[in-house]
């Protein structure tokens, strides 16, 4: 299944990355031979299976608090802190 | 200019009121202090499984059976995927192609009667984090991240922005009727986007529709709306047309502005969560949440008028929350005269609460007391007019009103002789009044009355002075 040039920079931009245009044509071939592969899928007959009977239910939770992180812990990953929060580059 | 139909449909997300996040065991607190009630699952870490609040599904079930909607006894979460700093995993957990609950409808109240705003979907899913916009950066709070939240989407059928208004506040009465959410706008706890389309009547489809944002204040929807609704009838009548597109409402400058305009619609690549299973409730279960659910405010409306006589819309303002509603139903059960008893609260006791900012139960004037007021009122120990001081003093004191009539000597006077008599005296203090009067003045009777109950301190039955006073002065003409 061929993958078009436009497709390749959509999927790239829903990502947030950037493809230099030698990498477009790269990756236009390889989603093509990804997508390609689920093709197996195809061969399946999978009439009369419904994926919400197969599993069972979600379990549930009682509605009780359990110890959150350290604040220390909590910003560890963050970029940047500020304020005692996550800073990021302005959005607004 | 030709008439336009309007078509408003809303998109509403509710914080529910549970213990717990949605997904975590965090607290379901965000005014906490900044990053303290966060985990791996609700910072999106990677390896963290979310795992389903019980809580969270009662209370969204309560919703959806309260406004008779049907439940999916299997539903599904889904994947919204999108970037926003406010989301740390890249993706919100929702649902989307079988969602907890569909259909239902919701009663409004209208100047022309009553209408029913149909809903189309009602679902789970989970707050973002909170953003605070500073001058070149932006700050996230994950306190927020993860708040259980109730999507209910209507129908686009809601015809115009006094009846989105309406409709608002009525889903605000219900949340806070079955206890699922605190309701409050301006905390965020309750949320409102808009698709407002307009077309020429006659027309069959829809107009293009603008998506509103930023409905933040009950107050602002009504305005916003119909800013939005005659905008756009203003460049269809100018030859001009809408585009698609999701527009703020500037609260400063009373206008809505474009916020981006969509060439395409989000690809938010929606596929079943795969870390959580369907969702599968059992039947049983969801026969205990129906039976507890309490009255609602219309039916509360339709009861009062029923049991109470009061019109329709005194017993709206009464139900405006259960409180309220309670206070009244008390009050009622101890007087012969529950108009009255209606016309009492939606003034003074509504206006002391405006004052104080409190609640009914707050009030220190009780129920019981209160009827104590009435009562004295309907059987004529006191006028109206004193009645109102006397209020303000139980409302400041607590006192019952027997005890203040009794220690002020505030008892009407009744008794004719001393009504007589203090007319006697006015009349004769005031020749030059008296002799405009018969000289066709009769404006001046009013003068008269008062004069009579400024010399009784205003205790005189104010129905017995205007009785004597005419009796007198047309006996003297005659």
């Amino acid at each position: 299944m061929a993958i078009s040039s436009e497709e390749v920079r959509k999927i790239a931009w829903l990502a947030r990355l950037r493809f230099e245009p030698d990498e477009i044509e790269k990756y236009k071939e390889d989603l093509s031979k990804i997508l390609d592969y689920f093709k197996i899928l195809d061969d399946i007959d999978s009439s009369g299976i419904e994926f919400t009977k197969s599993a069972n239910s979600a379990p549930l939770r009682d509605d009780i608090p359990y110890q959150s992180l350290p604040k220390v812990e909590a910003l560890k990953n963050a970029p940047a802190v500020k304020d005692g929060m996550f800073n990021v580059p302005k959005v607004i | 200019m030709s008439a336009y139909e309007t078509i408003i449909g809303l998109e509403i997300h509710v914080q529910l009121l549970t213990e717990t996040k949605i997904f975590c065991a965090c607290r379901n607190q965000f005014e906490a202090e900044t990053s303290t009630n966060t985990c791996p699952v609700c910072l999106g870490m990677p390896g963290s499984l979310p795992v389903l609040n019980k809580k969270a599904v009662e209370l969204a079930c309560r919703f959806i059976l309260a406004v008779g909607g049907d439940i999916n006894t299997t539903s599904v979460f889904a994947r919204k995927n999108y970037f926003y700093p406010d989301l740390p995993k890249g993706y919100q957990i929702s649902q989307h192609e079988l969602p907890l609950g569909k259909s239902g409808t919701i009663r409004v109240e209208t100047d022309d009667g009553t209408s029913g705003v149909k809903l189309q979907g009602i679902h789970l899913e989970e707050d973002a984090g909170k953003s605070f916009h500073l001058e070149d950066s932006s700050n996230i709070d994950f306190n927020r991240c993860g708040t259980p939240l109730l999507e209910i989407v209507t129908m686009p059928v809601i015809k115009s922005a006094h009846e989105a208004y309406l409709f608002l506040n009525r889903i605000r009465q219900i949340v806070q009727y079955l206890e699922i959410s605190s309701g409050d706008m301006e905390k965020g706890a309750l949320r409102c986007d808009a698709n407002v389309s307009v077309r020429p009547e006659g027309q069959h489809e829809y107009g293009i529709r603008t998506e509103v944002k930023n409905l933040n204040s009950i107050r602002y929807v009504e305005k916003a709306l119909s800013y939005e609704v005659n905008r756009q009838i203003n460049l269809l009548e100018q030859g001009g047309f809408v585009v698609q597109e999701t527009r703020l409402w500037d609260e400063n400058n009373n206008r809505t502005v474009t916020m981006r305009t969509k060439e395409e619609s989000p690809d938010y690549r929606y596929f079943p969560e795969p870390d959580l299973p369907p969702m599968k409730l059992d039947n049983e279960w969801l026969e205990e949440i129906r039976d507890a659910i309490p009255e609602l405010p219309h039916q509360k409306i339709d009861r009062f008028v029923r049991e109470y006589s009061i019109p329709q819309y005194d017993a709206a303002v009464l139900t405006s929350t259960v409180n309220l509603a309670d206070y009244f139903e008390q009050t009622a059960k101890l007087c012969k005269n529950p108009k009255q008893v209606s016309n009492w609260i939606m003034t003074e006791v509504m206006k002391t609460m405006k004052d104080e900012k409190s609640d009914p139960e707050d009030l220190k004037v009780s129920p019981k007391n209160l009827a104590g007021l009435i009562n004295n009122i309907e059987n004529g120990t006191i006028s109206g007019k004193i009645a109102k001081e006397i209020f303000a003093e139980m409302a400041f004191t607590g006192k019952e009103s027997d005890e203040i009539i009794a220690a002020r000597g505030l008892q009407q006077i009744t008794d004719k002789k001393v009504i007589e008599q203090a007319i006697k005296q006015v009349l004769s203090e005031n020749p030059a009044n008296l002799k405009r009067y018969f000289d066709g003045q009769e404006k001046l009777f009013g003068y008269f009355v008062g004069q009579v109950m400024k010399k009784t301190e205003g205790k005189a039955s104010p129905h017995l002075v205007n009785q004597i006073l005419k009796d007198k002065l047309d006996g003297r003409k005659a």
